[in-house]
């Protein structure tokens, strides 16, 4: 009985074999030891947002949550900095708002803008606090793809190989002559 | 039992067969004879009189061999006679035409079995054409050179039979190689800015005694002088607002680009002429000709080979595929002995923003460079650097992403290389000097020292990982090392912050936990300023001696603990000094293991330093998130492990609430010999060898980016198999 459980073991093991489909088994997550890249000093904020507006298109009013914390026991000032080619639909002064919150995770009114045409925009925020008596800043950005496109890049310039094999980009100087 | 197994096995067959497929098949049919593949040629030219072939040689048949071939001449006039038309390659001479005529010939291939190919070609017969004769364009050569009369890419329609170059008129020279394609003379001396003209001939023949003639004319002018063309480099450097930390642009100061490569080329700037590198006053030299005109283009690249000190930095583009940047002049025409051309990289500010070509800030990182690289090669001369790439573009911002984007997250070394923010709506940092010598201190550690640093964001009153804040703080004190200027400045569009690195924290978060107390320590060491407890003034070669040296090799990991602690080897006659200062910032360590260590940072879960274990034994730690996650003072403990015999081990972690995930990484010298690090408790078997070991234990709880902390303790077990 027992070679026969073991047999028949084997063969459903190999028929098995035969037919599972491995891309159905889920892969353990990775963990990640380091914390994150070696940067420079900055205030200790954290921001976390999240797009509210699904797959949003050109013209969309887009809403995005943005959610600031921080361990210092101040309150955190955030700010509108600049956002390209977007329009913002948010009153700037009324988003300007300083949490009076601390050490929690604080909720503040939704951002609201919108674009006239499909691309990858960046939305730039300044948060700060006040640390005994300094004021640091830390500047945070949002990307907000529109339409689902790749991004268009600024060229700094006309991009050449040098005879040496070097590509390099090519910027005209101010010269004397 | 034998039928039972029978069975069985025949079962399983039949199982794996249908896996796998196959089984009998019925009996084969009679093949069918595949008919022969006749190749011919491709159709041509052939010239009046000329041999033409016919090449069928290339024929085959798949199934078996060729029996005969047969080429035959199907239309076209006149008929011509076919020699060897039998067989795969037969011959015929072209017939006199008196206009282009086209003649079709057919080959006809038959295989063993009876089976026939066929295929056609068409062969144009034409009268010979004469040679067509190419020479060079009417040109100058300079007096006393070799100048070659080159007719190599004359053609014809059948071959060259000979060529024959003369000379013409002017002052006769000797000409070498005259019936050759290619000949040459040497130029006859000519007076001061005077010329001579003279013009010469080639006669080239074909196989059919057609000739065609040219000419090309030569001037020989007078050696031109040589001049010298030299300048200054020099970017827009600006500067910060000390009160407000806001860049000035209006205000900017025209610096020095000191080391750079400058390259000299000609007018059209396809051809390298010559290279050099600016001076420590940015000024560079060439020696020209009068009479020319030349560019000149300056790399944003720092590099020395050869003897050492050596070094190789460059300042790319990550959204150009890592392109260089550099920056030229416009045209510079030589009439005189001496030439000036002085070239400055604009900051792109137009008074009203920067809506101009930001050419100056790849060179204001280079600047910033140079100025570390310096402060090294002046400790050690024998130094070769490793090579480093800062990647800049005015694409990169404050979120994290792909790279090639620009999404860059933060100004950061990665391991490999720096990358620097320069989206002028996010935060720029290209003139922020102390920002660039922070991240190429990380360069420095990691690549020419040790850095054990996890990483992760930082702020001058977190309480950090011991490695962290060696690695942070000792990047900033770099930056006031290097500048010579102990205020930190990062500067944003419209705000800027400072760090007094010179400041030594008060209160209660000073320590070795504390990268504001890990700079201010680094740059008293550094410091003439002699100031509270600081009566040090050591300056940078005793800290780079550290760094290259025991620092390296430290059993522990890298933290204020070993970095003072080598200071002391390396420097044992300001030990006490060096004591009085730690002690200062409470920090009571006297060994690479913090030894002793009585500041628990307001919390008694953070002593000792380094717990202890050795080939048997147990121990709780807590981790915990009170500062924090990820990279915080509690989230990791540490043991200093002993084995005392290599073999076979057992380590165990468990969590003692539910939904702990204990994770353990053990390290020797800065090198992770293994880790465990799955979901839930651990339990790892492992051959250790006899030696020091540190092992980090934490909650992933507490790690996470994304999780939540929790303040929880993690049962430990090390036990010999």
């Amino acid at each position: 009985m027992k070679f026969k459980t073991i047999l028949t073991s084997t063969i459903i093991f190999t028929l098995a074999g035969c037919t599972i489909d491995s891309s159905t088994v889920s892969p353990l997550p990775e963990k990640d030891s380091q914390s994150g890249p070696i940067g420079k000093p900055s205030a200790p904020i954290s921001m976390s947002y999240k797009i509210l507006t699904e797959n949003p298109k050109a013209g969309d009013e887009i809403e995005i949550q943005v959610t600031f914390s921080s361990t210092v026991s101040s309150a955190i000032s955030t700010s509108m900095k600049s956002a390209k080619k977007l329009t913002w639909l948010n009153s700037k002064t009324n988003w300007e708002s300083t949490l009076s919150k601390s050490g929690e995770r604080s909720r503040i009114p939704s951002l609201k803008v919108s674009a006239e045409e499909d691309g990858i925009y960046y939305v730039h925020l300044m948060a700060s606090v006040v640390e005994q008596g300094n004021t640091l800043f830390k500047p945070f950005t949002i990307l907000v793809n529109v339409g689902s496109v790749e991004p268009i890049l600024e060229s700094a310039g006309e991009i050449v190989v040098d005879e040496k094999g070097q590509k390099i980009i090519i910027q005209d100087g101010d010269s004397n002559n | 039992m034998k039928r039972l197994l029978s069975n069985l096995f025949g079962a399983s067959l039949i199982a794996l067969m249908a896996c796998g497929g196959g089984g009998g098949s019925p009996d084969p049919e009679p093949l069918v004879n595949q008919a022969p593949i006749a190749a011919v040629p491709t159709n041509f030219l052939a010239v009046v009189g000329e041999v033409a072939t016919l090449d069928g040689s290339q024929s085959a048949d798949s199934d078996g061999s060729i029996s005969t071939y047969e080429w035959t001449q199907i239309s076209g006039s006149p008929t011509v006679t076919l020699n060897n038309a039998d067989t795969s390659t037969a011959t015929f001479v072209a017939p006199d035409v008196s206009s282009s005529t086209s003649l079709t010939f057919r080959l006809t291939v038959t295989d063993n079995e009876g089976a026939t190919g066929t295929d056609t070609v068409i062969v144009a017969v034409d009268v010979d054409q004469p040679p067509v004769v190419v020479v060079p364009e009417d040109f100058e050569a300079v007096e006393l050179t070799s100048v070659l009369l080159d007719g190599s890419s004359t053609t014809d329609d059948v071959s060259i039979s000979s060529y024959a170059w003369v000379q013409l008129s002017g002052e006769s020279v000797a000409l070498e190689n005259a019936n050759s394609a290619v000949a040459s003379f040497t130029a006859p001396e000519v007076a001061v800015n005077e010329t001579l003209s003279m013009s010469f001939e080639l006669t080239v023949t074909d196989s059919n005694a057609q000739e065609s003639v040219d000419t090309v004319n030569v001037t020989i002018i007078d050696t031109p002088d040589e001049s010298t063309l030299s300048g200054k480099i020099t970017y827009d450097h600006v500067q910060h607002n000390s009160s407000t930390n806001t860049l000035n642009y209006a205000g900017a100061l025209q610096d020095e680009v000191r080391g750079a490569t400058v390259e000299l080329l000609n007018a059209a700037g396809t051809t390298i002429l010559d290279t050099t590198t600016s001076d420590e006053n940015g000024d560079y030299s060439f020696v020209v000709e009068q009479a020319n005109s030349y560019i000149v283009r300056v790399k944003a690249e720092l590099k020395k080979t050869g003897n050492t000190p050596t070094w190789d930095f460059t300042v790319v583009d990550n959204t150009s595929g890592e392109a260089l940047y550099s920056m030229q002049s416009s045209v510079a025409a030589i009439s005189s002995v001496s030439t000036t051309l002085n070239i400055n990289a604009p900051s792109g500010w137009d008074g009203s923003g920067l809506n101009e070509a930001r050419v100056a800030a790849p060179f204001a990182i280079l600047d910033s460079v140079y100025e570390a690289k310096e402060k090294v090669v002046t400790a050690d001369s024998s130094i070769n650097m490793v090579a480093l790439k800062l990647n800049w573009s005015v694409n990169n911002v404050a979120v994290s992403g792909d790279k090639a984007q620009g999404q860059i997250g933060t100004s950061h070394f990665d391991g490999s290389e720096v990358f620097i923010l320069g989206d002028a709506g996010s935060d720029t940092d290209e003139y922020d000097g102390h920002v660039i010598v922070h991240e190429w201190g990380h360069y420095f550690e990691g690549r020419h020292s040790r850095s054990d640093s996890i990483g992760g964001s930082h702020s001058g009153n977190d309480k950090l990982d011991i490695r962290v804040a060696l690695g942070e703080g000792f990047g900033n004190a770099l930056s006031g090392i290097v500048t010579d200027d102990p205020f930190y400045r990062d500067s944003f569009s419209g705000s800027g912050f400072s760090i007094n690195i010179e400041s030594n924290p008060s209160g209660t978060n000073k320590g070795w936990f504390s990268e504001s107390t890990v700079q201010s320590l680094i740059y008293d060491f550094y410091d003439d300023n002699n100031d509270g407890a600081d009566s040090l003034s050591l300056g940078f070669t005793p800290i780079y001696e550290v760094l290259v040296g025991g620092e390296k090799n430290t059993p522990a990991l890298t933290s204020i603990f070993s970095f003072s602690t080598q200071l002391k080897l390396v420097t044992p006659s300001n030990a006490a000094a060096i004591n009085t200062l730690l002690a200062s910032q409470d920090i009571s360590g006297t060994d690479d293991f913090g030894t002793g260590e009585t500041n628990n940072g307001g919390d008694s879960r953070n002593l000792p330093v380094y717990s202890g274990l050795t080939d048997n034994g147990s121990i709780q730690l807590c981790s915990y998130g009170t500062n924090g996650s990820s990279n915080k003072l509690g989230n990791r403990k540490f043991i200093k492990i002993e084995i005392s015999t290599t073999g076979s081990y057992t380590i165990t972690a468990n969590g003692t609430t539910t939904g702990d995930d204990p994770d353990l990484y053990v390290y020797q010298n800065g090198t992770l010999a293994f880790k465990s690090d799955v979901v839930g408790n651990e339990s790892t078997t492992q051959q250790i060898a006899a030696g020091t070991y540190v092992m980090d234990v934490s909650d992933y709880n507490n790690i996470d980016r994304d999780g939540t902390v929790r303040d929880t303790c993690i049962d430990i077990t090390l036990s010999a198999n």
